[in-house]
Order: C-alpha cells, then sequence, then structure tokens
C-alpha cells in the first residue's frame, strides 16, 4: 500500500507564530509560557497563574487574499483566524493550492481540537444567562461542525470535512483517519487543522481545579518538567497546527516526513490516568503497522507532560519494548517547550518533531533539574553525544486524558 | 496549611459528606479504613471531594499529599498530624 507523506506544514504556539518563528525559538529555547496577562486570572483560590497563550492575531496577520473571504464573525474569533492562518500556511509550504482548485472534491479537510470553540460557548453562556442577551450564531459557532465547514468553504475544499475530538490525540486520530481517507482512494490529499484556543478566566479556573497544573509561579518556563524528578504538574498551552497529507509518489513537493504506521488503543478506566499497557500497546501496533523493527528507531518524541504520576510509565513501556536500546534513543519530550498543547500536539510537537528529524538535530534536553530514578530510558542524555548523530525514523508516542493512548513512526522522505 | 478547628468526627461527617454529595456513595464507619477507589470514587469525583474539603474548611490543599488521601481516615489523620 502506498505510503502518505506531510507536504506542508502550518503552525502557531505560544513560542511563535508561523512555523519559522517556531522553530528559531525552539533553537533559541525561547519558549511562550508566561505569567498570564491577556484575561483576568479567577478572583477564586488557584494555585497557577501561567500558561502558554497565543499571541493576539490582529487582521493583518492573516494573508491579504484570504481576508475578503473572512466575515466579522470569523475576524472576531482568534480560534477562527488561528486555524485559517495554519491552513493557509501549511497550502502554501505543500504548493497544493492549485490542486485543490483544479479538483475540490478530491481534497478533504479535518479539525481536530480537544476543547472546540470553548471560548465561543463561554461567550454565549454569559451573553444568555447573565445578560440575557441571545444570539444564534453563537449557537452555530459553538458547533464543532463549524469549523471545517467555514474552513472548507474559505479554501475551496469540497471533499469530507468533519471534526475530530479525542482529547490529547485529537490531531493525531485526525491524522490516522486522513492517511486512511487517502489510501482508501477517497481522496488524492487530506488537511489536517488542529486549534485549541480556548483559555479565559473560566476555563483556566477549572483547570486549575482539576489540580494537573504546575505551580511553579516563579519560573514559568521552566515549570513544564517531563521526566524530571522534581516535576509538579503540567502546562496549559494554547496552540494551532496544520498539516497536508498526500501520497508520496504522486506529490510534486518534496516531503517533509512520511508517516509509516499509526497504532492506537482505547480505555478510559480512569478518565485522568493512562494506561501503561494500552500505551504499550500503541507504540507496538505502530511500529508493526509501519514494518519498521524497533531497532529501527532512531529518535523518540515523549509525550510526557510533566505529571508526577505519569512520566515514568511512558519510560516504562518504552524500555519494555526497544529493550536495551531504550538506553541508546535519545527521547525528548516537546511538552518541555510548547507546555501541553490540548488537541493540536501531534501537529504542534509533531512539527518540532519532523524539523528534528530532518535536520539530525538532537535537542538538548530541556528543564530536566534532576533525575528520575523511575525513568530508565534515554531521557537524561547530551546532545553533544549526539553531534553526527542521523536520524531516519521516528516514533513520536501521544496519550493524555479519556483513555487515549496513540503513537506513529514518521520516517524521513528519500 | 493549618490544622482545620474542628473536631476529628466533624471532619469525618464534612469528608463523608462532600463524597455523598459529588458520588451519591454512602460510606458507612466500618468502612472508613477501606480505599476510596475501591468504594466507587474514581481521580475526577476524589479531585470533586477534595476541592469540597477546601472550600467547605475554607483552607488550600497541597496536590503534592492527594497521593496520601486514600481513604476516609487517611484524610481525616492527614488534617490531625496538622500543626
Amino acid at each position: 500500500m502506498n505510503t502518505n507523506q506531510i507536504s506542508g506544514i502550518g503552525l502557531i504556539t505560544a513560542a511563535g507564530v508561523g512555523c519559522e518563528e517556531n522553530y528559531r525559538n525552539f533553537t533559541l529555547r525561547s519558549p511562550g509560557i508566561c505569567t498570564v496577562t491577556r484575561f483576568e486570572l479567577p478572583s477564586a483560590k488557584v494555585k497557577t497563574n501561567f500558561a502558554g497563550l497565543i499571541k493576539a492575531m490582529p487582521d493583518e496577520s492573516l494573508p491579504p487574499e484570504l481576508l475578503p473571504l473572512l466575515n466579522s464573525d470569523d475576524l472576531a474569533q482568534d480560534y477562527v483566524k488561528a486555524a485559517v492562518y495554519v491552513t493557509a500556511e501549511a497550502i502554501k509550504d505543500a504548493g497544493a493550492a492549485e490542486k485543490i482548485k483544479s479538483d475540490p472534491r478530491r481534497t478533504g479537510l479535518i479539525v481536530a481540537s480537544s476543547l472546540g470553540n470553548f471560548l465561543n460557548v463561554s461567550e454565549l453562556v454569559k451573553d444568555y444567562f447573565m445578560k440575557e442577551l441571545y444570539k444564534i450564531t453563537s449557537l452555530i459557532h459553538g458547533m464543532n461542525s463549524y469549523l471545517p465547514s467555514r474552513i472548507g468553504s474559505i479554501f475551496g475544499v469540497a471533499g469530507p470535512c468533519y471534526f475530530v475530538s479525542s482529547s490529547c490525540t485529537s490531531s493525531l486520530n485526525a491524522i490516522l483517519q486522513a492517511d486512511t481517507l487517502i489510501k482508501s482512494g477517497i481522496v488524492d490529499r487530506m488537511i489536517v487543522c488542529a486549534v485549541d484556543v480556548c483559555l479565559e478566566t473560566g476555563t483556566f479556573h477549572l483547570w486549575n481545579k482539576i489540580r494537573v497544573l504546575s505551580h511553579r509561579n516563579d519560573s514559568p518556563q521552566t515549570a513544564c518538567r517531563p521526566y524530571c524528578k522534581t516535576r509538579d504538574g503540567i502546562v496549559v498551552s494554547e496552540a494551532a497546527g496544520c498539516f497536508v497529507i498526500e501520497k508520496a509518489d504522486t506529490a510534486t513537493a518534496r516531503g517533509h516526513a512520511l508517516i509509516k504506521g499509526i497504532g492506537m488503543a482505547n480505555g478510559a478506566s480512569d478518565f485522568l490516568k493512562p494506561s501503561p499497557e494500552l500505551l504499550e500497546a500503541a507504540i507496538r501496533e505502530a511500529l508493526a503497522a509501519a514494518q519498521t523493527p524497533s531497532d529501527k528507531i532512531d529518535f523518540i518524541a515523549g509525550s510526557a507532560s510533566g505529571s508526577p504520576h505519569c512520566d515514568h510509565m511512558e519510560s516504562e513501556a518504552i524500555c519494555r519494548i526497544f529493550g536495551a536500546r531504550a538506553g541508546e534513543i535519545p527521547l525528548f519530550p516537546y511538552k518541555s517547550f510548547l507546555g501541553s498543547t490540548f488537541g493540536t500536539q501531534a501537529l504542534t510537537e509533531g512539527a518540532l518533531a519532523i524539523k528534528t528529524m530532518n535536520d539530525n538535530l538532537v535537542p538538548e534536553p530541556l528543564n530536566i533539574f534532576e533525575r528520575d530514578e523511575r525513568v530508565n530510558a534515554n531521557a537524561y542524555y547530551k546532545a553533544s553525544d549526539y553531534s553526527s548523530y542521523r536520524i531516519n525514523n521516528t516514533l513520536f508516542v501521544n496519550y493524555g486524558f479519556a483513555g487515549n493512548h496513540m503513537a506513529v513512526v514518521l520516517a524521513k522522505c528519500r | 496549611m493549618t490544622k482545620p478547628e474542628i473536631t476529628r468526627e466533624q471532619l469525618i461527617e464534612m469528608i463523608v459528606a462532600a463524597i455523598k454529595n459529588v458520588s451519591g456513595i454512602s460510606i458507612p464507619p466500618e468502612k472508613y479504613d477501606d480505599n476510596l477507589f475501591g468504594l466507587g470514587l474514581d481521580s475526577i469525583k476524589a479531585i470533586q471531594v477534595v476541592n469540597l474539603l477546601e472550600d467547605d474548611l475554607d483552607l488550600m490543599i497541597d496536590d503534592a499529599h492527594l497521593p496520601k488521601f486514600t481513604s476516609i481516615n487517611a484524610i481525616a489523620a492527614h488534617f490531625d498530624n496538622l500543626k
């Protein structure tokens, strides 16, 4: 069966707008995690006052040729504007605009999000219950089907357009479906867009009350400490990302990466806690689907988030699968830079992991201050030991709330 | 975090009420040492119980202590041990 490739990438995170700014700030180790100033902090007692927030998106930041296609409701919502920006960036990167235009039904679009248009729903509730106002657009824009429909319309996509949500694995789930739709012959290419721009006073209060956040208010940029013994919780971070995916053998653009195989194993015996057994099953399934033996994996993009209760479990799964090689393959968690970007992770962390692979540049571990004796996978390496290292195959691990465990094997395009 | 100014009996009563409130589960005294997850709570309900106790007792509970909150008596003992 043909392999699909990622031909175009678009990216917005707290660290920057656009791929170049994100890559530059990743190299400079300059994340955008900072004390919250965009909205008022909850008046109730909360322990965390920082997060990753995307920068305000002025209308001028959008491609000028798209502005006439956007209405006032689109321009009033950063959720929509972020999706438009990353989709435009990815389509341009892939050189796919003309192909979409020439046969719109052969391109599909999936929007992935963990929380969806939460800010809109929040405004709807406030308008209706506190101000006794009602706007039917609030209802329409709160529907999960709204954004794929709107983005599809703006970019002229007439193939399948729908929304996918599965917590932190939403975008990898969408990539799996896009990969399957192309292989089935229904479409030639898929646009996978993910957006989680969802933080305001109320949602931030709730994240505090779920008791999973880091409390390092005095040092937001070093707060997210995956695999570090001193880790004390996750850092929530808004983001948007987009991949254009198409058949590798017919794509005209040079691809960023090949999608070799995806695995998933679901089970929500506890909503907040992942299962080590299911994570191991998902990784093994990805390796099998990719027909890539574990000894061909050169780099692991870990999913650890800084959770005191979960990170070591990912290391255990990796050690069981890779044996002695688990101590040799560099294991880097991109959340140490980005924070936990909700349902966009496979696109945002994925974009950085692909950049790492294509540059053969193993990043220095970030925010590791003390080794956790329970983490035996190779999370405490020195980048200088990998200065002449080549990365041909990357294992990207992705798990989250709601019992979702996934993994994908990405390979360098030849 | 300082020790709440209520008796252990009042504290246990408060914990039992919080569990009943968030989960509908009534826990009889002979099960005060039983594991809360074994009695039907999950991680989300356990967090809701802790949040309710924070509000009722007007104090902040450090997340690092949560793994110790395995049973009703264990929670009560935690507060007993505060200065």
